[in-house]
């Protein structure tokens, strides 16, 4: 037998041997951690967006700060335990849960049903409002009038909008790039002529581009939910969550550290109920 | 608390990933033919260039081999718009890794030019032939034979490597892989498949440069 057969039957046979442990590995389940075993452990694994103020982003001190990072060490206080803050980008805040590398998922986790097929969520934690973000050279007074092949709207790899755009603005072509910085970025240089999103989340990033005549279309399109992510049937931790939120909400917490970091307040107030 | 497997939401978008794949392979056939290129012309000046080409080329190479393809794509795409020069994530991400590509191939190119003894090159000036000559009859068959396989290595590398062409927005396997993972949730299911399909690209390539090394240089090319 040739070398190169025996070369491509051994990569073969690798290959096949790597996708049958990690399948095994999916039927021998990945457990999540209990609430009992992360009291045990006396740390909390909180995932939450490495570069995305004013959730979370490295601070000046080189801290991650931030909304996400208030309410993440306010849970691990309620529980007794130190927060273990682990950097997980868009893409990653699912996969991280489902693989038991984080125990909760903050980054502003909207609530969908796709999503609710994999994860537990939370009561919600705070709303996202979807906006237009874009700048003068883009005359449209309504999102619906980006629906045009003349408009690029671009959006993080990743998040859910990039369904809803294609849904709802089939016409318009959209830019997929890697950061929230990428975003603005590409506006801003006139790779792409706006964003539609929840804008709170960015309008940091447009500082860097002073020059630029940002403008922000005023029209809500709509408002999503987003709860804390936690591995599908862990009810207890769920339950106890649920709980610590409620009291978060009633006591101001979440409205108060919400205003600290977005310098203005929800635009759609969480509403909290005792009943969950 | 199981992770149930589900692949059949991800099958469904097996087009999108065929498509995906012929542009990895876009990108990885045009970074390489250009790194190879560049890679001649550098190894070519490195060796018989005079003391400011050999400076330059020393500059190039050290610039592309001590900083990561993602940092030198970034740079033309996100970095030059300021200066006025637009490029599509497509045309980036080539020129990056073909910059890339050039400059590693340009050392493993110098390895093929110094190989050339200086008795063939004598003995090509005896039977009277011109520079380019020498060049296209004499160094290129030398050179081809002597590096083969380090020059099969790197067009696999860059068949795994045009994925970071995903992060700029090009639609090629992994970035397409991400969007299938963001609209189904099922992520690791199809980076499974994904995964499937490189090892199905890379074997391949292999096989088919196995083949070409074999039929037009003699050259056995270990490339597993």
């Amino acid at each position: 037998m040739p070398s190169f057969i025996r070369s491509i039957r051994a990569t073969f046979v690798a290959a096949a041997t790597f996708v049958a442990v990690i399948a095994g590995s999916g039927v021998a389940s990945v457990d999540a951690r209990s609430l009992d075993e992360i009291i045990k452990s006396g740390t909390i694994r909180i995932g939450v967006l490495p570069n995305s103020p004013p959730q979370s982003a490295l601070g000046e001190t080189n801290e991650i700060e931030g909304f996400d990072v208030d309410v993440g060490k306010k849970i691990a206080d309620t529980l007794g335990v130190k927060p273990d803050f682990v950097m997980t980008e868009i893409a990653q805040r699912v996969p991280f849960l489902v693989s038991d590398r984080i125990d909760i998922s903050l980054g502003g986790l909207t609530r969908t049903p796709e999503r609710a097929k994999l994860i537990a969520y939370t009561v919600p934690l705070h709303t996202e409002s979807m906006a237009v973000l874009t700048t003068d050279k883009v005359q449209a007074k309504s999102w619906k009038e980006l629906n045009d092949e003349k408009y690029t709207l671009v959006l993080i790899r990743g998040v859910w909008t990039v369904d809803f755009l294609k849904e709802n603005l089939p016409k318009a072509k959209i830019l997929l790039v890697d950061t929230m910085a990428d975003v603005t970025r590409s506006i801003a240089q006139g790779r792409a002529d706006a964003l539609v999103e929840n804008i709170d989340f960015y309008m940091a990033f447009t500082k860097n581009y002073p020059d630029v005549k940002w403008r922000v279309i005023p029209e809500v399109i709509n408002t999503h939910y987003d709860g804390i992510g936690v591995a599908q049937n862990n009810d207890a931790l769920v339950r106890y969550l649920n709980i610590v939120l409620y009291d978060l909400h009633t006591g101001g917490f979440v409205e108060d550290t919400w205003e600290k970091w977005f310098k203005a307040p929800m635009t759609v107030k969480i509403v909290p109920n005792p009943y969950f | 608390m199981n992770y149930t497997f589900q692949f059949g939401e991800v099958l469904k978008h097996s087009p999108e990933l065929m498509r995906a794949s012929l542009t990895t392979l876009e990108i990885a056939f045009a970074a390489f033919w250009g790194g190879c290129l560049l890679g001649i012309a550098g190894a070519m000046g490195k060796v018989y260039g005079n003391k400011a080409v050999v400076l330059v080329v020393r500059i190039y190479v050290g610039f592309f081999t001590n900083t990561p393809s993602l940092i030198q794509i970034f740079v033309l795409f996100y970095a030059l718009p300021d200066y006025g020069i637009m490029m599509s994530p497509l045309t980036a991400s080539i020129i990056g890794l073909t910059l890339n590509a050039g400059a590693y191939l340009t050392e493993i190119m110098r390895a093929g030019v110094i190989s050339v003894r200086r008795n063939e090159m004598e003995a090509a000036e005896a039977l009277g032939m011109s520079g380019l000559q020498s060049f296209w009859y004499v160094i290129l068959p030398h050179i081809a034979r002597t590096i083969y396989a380090p020059l099969s290595n790197m067009f696999i590398w860059l068949v795994l490597g045009s994925s970071i062409a995903g992060l700029f927005g090009v639609s090629e396997l992994t970035g397409t892989a991400i969007d299938i993972g963001a609209s189904t949730f099922r992520t690791i299911e199809v980076f499974l498949i994904a995964g499937g399909i490189y090892v199905m690209l890379t074997v391949v390539a292999s096989v088919t440069l196995y083949l070409v090394g074999l039929w037009c240089f003699r050259v056995r090319a270990r490339i597993f």
